[in-house]
């Protein structure tokens, strides 16, 4: 009966960003936030482990106070609990501060068994706060998984390499980071919705977790951002498809780039 | 002072070596290799031929195979002996993780999947991050020593290098953390000839081909030229009419190769991010204003069932004489 943790991290829908032509800078008002998906299959699998084995599955997310939403969501989905941090400037902290207060977080709910992160959030693609969550909750890692299946106290999980699938096997407690296809994410039903709505969803800010602004120092700091140019030359090659096909082919030909 | 370098990869850690010797010249600091393993003596010798300062080594039947949790707290013991402005770890997946988790340990910050890595005027360490799938870059420093970065494989920056160095070799004493992780196998992923990450010109497709059936068009195309066949996220995950070593894109490969022809592809963010690297980019489209176009060098506008067999042909003449 494992006791789940699953953290989620609302984000900007990348497909939906654009720039800013002049100003050269990224648009993100009027982009739709949504969980990240890595995340949402995480909870998937959390939820498919509580429905066979039993258990709560509780769900904490750092953002803005419209997470909220996110976390109804995974409610509705199937957790138990829902628990958002939020404060004035939860945006400016760096993975190491996501990880403290999760941590932190995680501690003041009850460190649970099992501790589930999707393995990286589409907005950043940097997949640093599950493993660095474990380390601070001195929790052993095993990252990339993309099945598990659990048997009493032990969990065996195939983790996912670049051109390999690792075998693991180990005990509780254990904090995992799956990858996106480990689950397909149920869409909710409209009654598990609406039951949704009687689910607990705390919020906590920093004093809450005992943490206060400055213990969230940035280590990693930013000194200045950028939009990358496009550097492509854009050549349209016209005329019917055998035309333009042989003028391609003598292109790609003559710059070198496919050789007999 | 020392610039550190480890991968859990030969191949990556190679080519580490050139990025880091860069970078400790510009520091005037030394260049270190970590290594941990089994009997590891014999090749922390060889390292020291390569072109650095010190091999840092780590001899324990513990750390016969690479796990995340022993040999973080491994490579953690280490670092805390040594004076490191900067870490730079193979940006393979154990070396993300494990560089996320030290930096954890060490309270420092860590940039993954950094190509580009220079030193400012106040001697910090820049680290760019490309964010929200190739849209913004930002630069970043670590407040605190080392500062960590991942490198991916083939990097624009990485090269292969050697100095005239003759490294000293360290063995160091680490404590074997216990836990209750074990590792019960390892099988290879069934994969179709070469690996995609080597590729020097890749065909690729997606949903503008309709039938499983029809992939022999790209892969006639993909004969007659000598390139790899790749394709998008969909066709691998969902449709599965290609094993998953083959689909590029934002969770699956990151490519780099000399020309990469993008066949029936929109060009969603997802898919750029594995591909926007390549030295020049084909798009081929049925859909004048798909965005694929405003990333590629050389675009056709047209039916793809028509486009291809007509490039295969053309190449076919032209490679003929």
């Amino acid at each position: 009966m494992p006791e789940i943790i699953v953290c989620l991290k609302q984000v900007l829908s990348v497909a939906d960003l654009k720039i800013d032509s002049s100003s050269r800078t990224l648009v993100t008002t009027g982009v739709p936030r949504v969980i990240s998906e890595s995340d949402k299959s995480a909870l998937e699998e959390a939820i498919r482990i509580k429905e066979k084995h039993g258990g709560t599955v509780r769900v904490v997310s750092l953002g803005p106070p419209e997470a909220k939403e996110a976390i109804r969501e995974a409610l509705a989905m199937g957790a138990d609990e829902g628990y958002l941090v939020t404060f004035p400037e939860h945006e400016k902290v760096d993975f190491l501060g996501v990880a403290k207060i999760l941590a932190a977080t995680i501690s003041k709910i009850g460190t649970p068994q099992l501790i589930i992160c999707g393995d990286a959030s589409e907005d950043l693609y940097a997949g640093r706060v599950g493993p660095a969550l474990g380390a601070i909750l001195e929790t052993p890692v095993v990252a990339y998984a993309r099945a598990v299946s659990v048997e009493g106290e032990t969990i065996t999980i195939q983790r996912d390499l670049e051109d390999h699938v690792e075998i693991i096997e180990a005990s509780f407690p254990i904090l995992l980071t799956t990858v996106r296809e480990i689950s397909e994410p149920r869409l909710p039903t409209l009654s598990k919705i609406l039951a949704a709505s009687k689910k607990p969803l705390v919020v906590w800010g920093l004093s809450e977790l005992g943490l206060q602004s400055n213990d969230l120092n940035q280590t990693l700091q930013v000194v200045e951002s950028f939009t990358p140019s496009a550097e492509r030359k854009r050549v349209l090659i016209e005329g019917k498809p055998g035309e333009a096909a042989e003028k391609l082919a003598r292109i790609l030909v003559g710059e070198g780039l496919v050789r007999g | 002072m020392e610039v550190m370098v480890y991968s859990e990869d030969p191949a990556l850690r190679a080519e580490l070596l050139g990025m880091g010797s860069t970078l400790s010249e510009r520091l005037s600091c030394e260049l270190s290799v970590c290594l941990l393993g089994h009997q590891v003596r014999e090749e922390a010798e060889k390292l020291a031929e390569l072109g650095v300062d010190k091999v840092h080594f780590a001899d324990s039947a513990a750390l016969s195979n690479y796990e995340l949790n022993t040999y973080a707290y491994a490579l953690e013991d280490i670092l805390k002996k040594a004076d490191v402005q900067a870490l730079l770890i193979g940006g393979s997946r154990r070396g993300k993780e494990i560089a996320a988790f030290l930096a954890a340990k060490l309270g420092v910050g860590y940039v993954p999947d950094c190509s580009s890595v220079k030193v400012d005027e106040n001697g910090r360490v820049i680290m760019d991050h490309v964010i929200y799938g190739g849209n913004l870059v930002t630069r970043n420093f670590s407040a605190k020593k080392p500062a960590i970065l991942s490198v991916p494989r083939r990097a624009p920056q990485a090269l292969t290098g050697t100095s005239g160095r003759k490294g000293i070799l360290i063995e160091q004493q680490v404590s074997i953390q216990r836990s209750s992780i074990k590792v019960k196998g390892l099988t290879e992923k069934p994969r179709v000839g070469k690996k995609i990450e080597e590729a020097e010109i890749i065909v690729s497709f997606g949903r503008g081909i309709s039938k499983k059936e029809d992939i022999r068009i790209v892969e006639e195309l993909a004969h007659t030229i000598g390139a790899y066949v790749a394709c998008s996220r969909p066709i691998a995950t969902d449709l599965k009419w290609l094993p998953e070593d083959q689909y590029v894109g934002l969770s699956g490969h990151k490519v780099n190769p000399k020309l990469y022809i993008a066949c029936g592809i929109s060009g969603q963010v997802q898919h750029l991010v594995g591909m926007r690297t390549a030295k020049t980019i084909v798009a081929i489209n049925k859909d004048a204003s798909a965005p694929i176009f405003k990333f590629s060098d050389y675009g056709i506008v047209g039916n793809l069932y028509e486009v291809l067999p007509a490039l295969t042909r053309a190449f076919s003449k032209i490679l003929r004489k």
